[in-house]
This record gives structure tokens, C-alpha cells and sequence, in this order.
């Protein structure tokens, strides 16, 4: 296990530090110089020279990378071009919100997503099973901003019963606060609710076929424990890693279904970053993003390696 | 089976098998398995009469509606039966500008996709067939670029090369091509084991020669399963970067920018709903099309994802 571990963790590390690198080169490939853009073009040559020398563009490019992952380790990021603050407290800003939301969606789309796939499994052709179906197969062409729109249509205009866009933070008022998160976080969950109720609902058909599921059905067990303490934990384990990949498509849909419901966090950020060509800003956010994806995808491997002994060998 | 009279089993069998001289059971026209095959997978079907219909009026609708670009004085208009789909806020007739913007949604998903395959095919075979240096380097590169979540790492691209169809085309190309380079690669691998490879190498034909004429043709399943899913995220991704603002910039009608358009304008549902609509439908028809060709063609993956 501990060498598992150990194995598991470098290449995270690995990955993270060579996605900076590409991250940083291709920022350098953007056209048009960031300090012309700081300064603005009417600027003198000898302001932009110094502005120039001030963020560091004038010494060498491995210099300029072992500067910037320094600041980075110490979660300083540079100043921001197109904010005038600095990188590092403007993602501390979005954090929260951001989390807040993908957190939010994630619970749904297990709360969601888990119970929909059991039923659907235990009993195909039943009433759940098409209830299963029916929600995956609308899932699994809309897209979620298009799901947000439909959402702030029904629930918001046509309804009323939710305000339509913004958030309101969750230490002022709780009940505003889940009110104005209720429909981003469906519109973010959905899609891996649907994507979690086919797979369980697969997993779980598969294992109910296996001998000792006939065994334990054989020797006179109740049907409860058959299906509670003999198909149900062998059928969840492979769920782990499914459940842990979605959270990186879980991110970066909260990426565009912040912009649909116009909550501040790191999808606003990251387009307004874009747009303003802010380079210093897009790269320490795809820095962080790929951080936290490849956490979650080792704490993943980690996990599944912990329920299901027989993948840490290979 | 022992309640069911003998001759009407056997009548049942030869309805679907038949038998040539010598009693062995011949191979069903294509035509015949074709629509067996439709039979077995209705979803699929379904979705491949959408796929081919967005496909369709992707190619020919444009020429059947008036100019998306036409501006009238009739302002949000509802749908009606002169605007079926009602009218923007120029006055533009909305059904053509849906109708165009499935124009704009397939050929780039149709381009993204020509890139994303060729270079895929490309790289995972060369990098299979070169091993040591060259491969290690590729799968380490590729390796990164799947650090990143897709829509993300598109945002960054679309920021490296610009807007407009060719780029948009290009930064998807690019994102398929990484998501498809290990599956060639593990295909061109397995296939460069068989003794038929061996053999071409042995009467000297060159590296070029064994990757086209013995590799090559058996990429088809691998790349088929991938193809179709493919087109269905383009549609999405699509949608996705003009919504953001970040797509083919305007006069082109696209369904991300009208859906980004009719954000201020909740009380003219039509706006929001139409483009939403279309673009649901012709992603849903991609999916299930790739849903029963992986299912086909790879029974084992059945359920997964």
C-alpha cells in the first residue's frame, strides 16, 4: 500500500509540474506583448521597457518560469493586467463561491444520481428503470448552460419561485443563499447524476449475475441481505472512480453555468482573463485547476485502491 | 420450446437464416443486416434519423428559409405562421437564423472532427510504431493536455489562436485529437504484433508502407465508436465557446450567441428556447448513434459512461 501510495502521488506531482510548464510556454505564444497592453499603446518605449523589466518578460524564460513557480508555491501569482490586483487574492475571492457550487452540484448528482441507478438496477424494466432511462436520455443531450436557461425560464420567470441570477453569500442568509443556488447547482450536477445512475445501474445488473450473489440467494439469505451486504458493495467500488473522474467535468461545467446564473467565482474570472488577455491571471487559474483536478483524480485512484485491493499491484 | 410445433420453429429460423447448396447458413445482405441492426437498437436508430436529419437541413435548410440576416421592422416578434420561430430583436426571422446556425454547428463539428481524427491517426501510430524517445515524449505530452478539463483547455487555445471558424475548428481538433491519441496508439500497438505485419516486414516494406496499407485499415471500429460522440461534444463545445462570447464572432448565426443574445430578453421565451432546443436535439441524436456503435462494435464498454 505504502508504495502505491508513494507511486500514485509522484506522478500526481509529476503531471502538475509539466502542465505548468505548458501552461506558462503557451502563454508565452499568445501574440501581442503584456506590457503594450499594460501601459497602453500611446505609452513611451522607455515605460514600456520599464514595465517591461518590472514584470520580469526581459530575463530568460527558464528564469521567468523558476520565478514564477517560486511565487507560486507561496501562492503568489503576480499582479493581475487587467484587474490591478493581485492574481493570488482575486482566486481567494472566487474560491469560495466557486466550491460552494461545485460541492453543491456534486452532492446533487449523487444524492440524485446513486438512488436513480439502484432502483433502475435492481429492477430493469421497472418503473424506476424508466424513470433511469427517461432522465439519462434528456441528460445526455442538453447541454448545461442550455439546462440553466431552461431552468431560470421555468422556475424563475414563468414561476417566480426563484430569483434568476447572482448569490448571496452563506454566512448572511442561509435560506436567500440556497434559494439562489439551487438551480445553478442542478444545472451543474445533472449531467454526472445521469451519467451516475447509468453506470450504477450497469454495475449493479452485472454484479446481481455473479455466483456468489446465487450463492448467498442459495443458502437462504433474505433478499434484503443478498442485495444490501452482497451486490451492493461489490457493485459501488468501480462507482468510486467513476464518481471521482466526473468532478473534473463537474468543474468545468461550473465554469460556463457560473457565467448563465452570473455568480462571481472562477468561472467569471477566468473569462474575464480571456477576454482582457490578462496572461498572469489565466495562467495561475489553470495552474490551480489542474492542481485540484489531478488531486481528485489521485485521491481517486487512492480511494479505489483502498476498497478494491487488487488494483494497487498493477 | 417442446409446446411449439417443430415446423414453425424451423419456419421462424429460415425467416432470418438462409441456407445455400451445400446447407451452410449464408451471410444476410447488407441491406438486411442493416435493418437488423436498427431493429436491435431502436435508440440508435432514433438518434441516427436525427443525426441525419440535423445533418440535412445542416446542408440544404438554408436554401429552403429566408435570409437569417434580413432585417425587418417587425421587433420580437412570437412565433407565428410567417416567423415560425418568431423574430430576434433586429427583426430577423429566428427559424432561419436556428437553421443557419446548424449550418455553422455541423461544418464545424465536421472540421473539428477531420483534424482531431487525422491527427490523432498520426500521432498514435507514429508514436507506437517509433517507441522509445519519440513515444515517451508524445504520451507525457499528451499526458499534460488531459490534466486539463476539455472546456478549459479550449478557452486557453481559443486565446492562442485567435477566434473565428478556422481557429474554433483547430482548437477543438486539437482537444479530440488528444482525447483519441492513447486509443490509436494501443490499436496500432496490438495490430504491429500480428504475424501479418512481421511477415510485410520481412519481404522490406518500409515503416510508411506497413502503418498505411496494414495498420490503417484497422483503426476503423476504434475511431468509429469515437467519431459520432465526438461530433454530438463539437455541437456542444460549439455552443459552449460562443455562449462565452469566445466562438466565430457575429454576422455568423450561431446557437451559443443566441442563447447569449436572449439572456436579457426573458420575457421573449422563444429566444432562449429555440436555439437551446436545437442544439439539445442534434447533441442527444450524436450521442445515441455513438452510444449503439460502441455497443455494436464493443459489447464490453455496454453501460460505461
Amino acid at each position: 500500500m505504502g508504495s502505491f501510495l508513494v507511486r500514485r502521488f509522484a506522478q500526481g506531482i509529476l503531471t502538475v509540474v509539466l502542465a505548468s510548464v505548458l501552461v506558462f510556454l503557451v502563454m508565452r505564444l499568445i501574440p501581442g506583448d503584456p506590457a503594450l497592453l499594460l501601459v497602453g499603446t500611446d505609452a513611451s518605449p522607455a515605460d514600456v521597457e520599464a514595465v517591461r523589466e518590472r514584470l520580469g518578460l526581459n530575463e530568460p524564460l527558464i528564469e521567468q518560469y523558476a520565478d514564477w513557480l517560486i511565487g507560486a508555491l507561496q501562492a503568489d501569482f503576480g499582479p493581475s493586467i487587467s484587474k490591478g490586483t493581485e492574481v493570488g487574492t482575486l482566486m481567494k475571492v472566487a474560491a469560495l463561491p466557486s466550491a460552494e457550487l461545485a460541492v453543491a452540484g456534486y452532492l446533487f448528482a449523487l444524492a440524485f444520481g446513486i438512488p436513480l441507478g439502484i432502483a433502475a438496477g435492481l429492477k430493469p424494466g421497472g418503473l424506476g428503470d424508466y424513470a433511469a432511462t427517461g432522465f439519462t436520455m434528456v441528460t445526455l443531450g442538453i447541454p448545461n448552460f442550455v439546462l440553466g436557461i431552461l431552468l431560470i425560464w421555468v422556475l424563475a420567470v414563468l414561476l417566480g419561485w426563484l430569483p434568476i441570477t447572482g448569490r448571496v453569500a452563506i454566512n448572511e442568509d442561509p435560506i436567500e443563499a440556497i434559494k439562489f443556488l439551487i438551480m445553478p447547482m442542478i444545472a451543474v450536477g445533472a449531467g454526472t447524476a445521469a451519467v451516475l445512475a447509468r453506470f450504477v445501474r450497469a454495475s449493479i445488473m452485472e454484479t446481481l449475475n455473479q455466483d456468489y450473489v446465487r450463492t448467498a440467494r442459495a443458502k437462504g439469505l433474505r433478499e434484503r441481505a443478498v442485495v444490501l451486504r452482497h451486490a451492493m458493495r461489490n457493485a459501488l467500488i468501480p462507482v468510486i472512480t467513476v464518481a471521482a473522474l466526473q468532478i473534473g467535468f463537474l468543474i468545468s461545467g461550473a465554469v460556463i453555468v457560473e457565467v448563465v446564473f452570473a455568480r462571481p467565482g472562477f468561472g467569471s474570472l477566468i473569462i474575464a482573463g480571456v477576454i482582457g488577455r490578462d496572461y498572469q491571471l489565466i495562467q495561475g487559474m489553470l495552474v490551480v485547476l489542474v492542481t485540484v483536478f489531478v488531486v481528485v483524480n489521485t485521491l481517486a485512484d487512492v480511494l479505489y485502491g483502498v476498497a478494491d485491493p487488487r488494483i494497487r499491484v498493477s | 420450446m417442446s409446446d411449439i410445433p417443430p415446423s414453425l420453429v424451423v419456419a421462424e429460423a429460415a425467416d432470418r437464416v438462409q441456407f445455400d447448396v451445400y446447407g451452410l447458413p449464408v451471410r444476410a445482405s447488407w441491406r438486411r443486416r442493416g435493418l437488423r441492426l436498427l431493429r436491435q437498437h431502436p435508440l440508435g436508430a432514433f438518434g441516427l434519423f436525427v443525426a441525419l436529419f440535423v445533418i440535412f437541413l445542416a446542408a440544404f435548410g438554408p436554401l429552403l428559409t429566408t435570409d437569417p440576416a434580413a432585417v425587418s421592422a417587425e421587433i420580437l416578434a412570437g412565433p407565428s405562421g410567417e416567423h415560425w420561430f418568431g423574430t430576434d430583436r433586429l427583426g430577423r426571422d429566428y427559424f432561419a437564423r436556428v437553421i443557419a446556425g446548424a449550418r455553422l454547428s455541423m461544418s464545424l463539428a465536421l472540421g473539428a472532427m477531420l483534424i482531431g481524427v487525422s491527427a490523432a491517426l498520426v500521432l498514435g501510430m507514429v508514436s507506437a510504431y517509433a517507441k522509445g524517445a519519440v513515444d515517451l515524449l508524445l504520451q507525457r505530452v499528451i499526458d499534460m493536455m488531459l490534466a486539463f478539463p476539455g472546456l478549459v483547455l479550449l478557452l486557453l487555445l481559443a486565446q492562442v489562436i485567435g477566434r473565428g471558424w478556422q481557429s474554433v475548428a483547430l482548437g477543438m481538433g486539437i482537444i479530440f485529437s488528444v482525447s483519441m491519441v492513447r486509443i490509436i496508439r494501443a490499436s496500432t500497438l496490438s495490430t504491429l504484433a500480428e504475424s501479418y505485419v512481421e511477415a510485410a516486414r520481412i519481404v522490406g516494406a518500409s515503416p510508411y508502407r506497413i502503418l498505411w496499407r496494414h495498420v490503417l485499415p484497422n483503426m476503423g471500429p476504434p475511431l468509429l465508436i469515437y467519431v459520432t460522440t465526438l461530433l454530438g461534444a463539437a455541437i456542444l463545445f460549439e455552443g459552449a465557446l460562443s455562449f462565452l462570447g469566445l466562438g466565430v464572432p457575429p454576422p455568423e448565426p450561431s446557437w451559443g450567441r443566441m442563447l447569449t443574445e436572449a439572456r436579457t430578453l426573458w420575457k421573449y421565451p422563444h429566444l432562449s428556447i429555440f436555439p437551446g432546443v436545437a442544439m439539445t436535439i442534434a447533441v442527444l441524436g450524436f450521442n445515441l448513434v455513438g452510444d449503439s456503435i460502441r455497443d455494436i462494435l464493443d459489447p464490453r464498454l455496454r453501460g460505461l459512461t
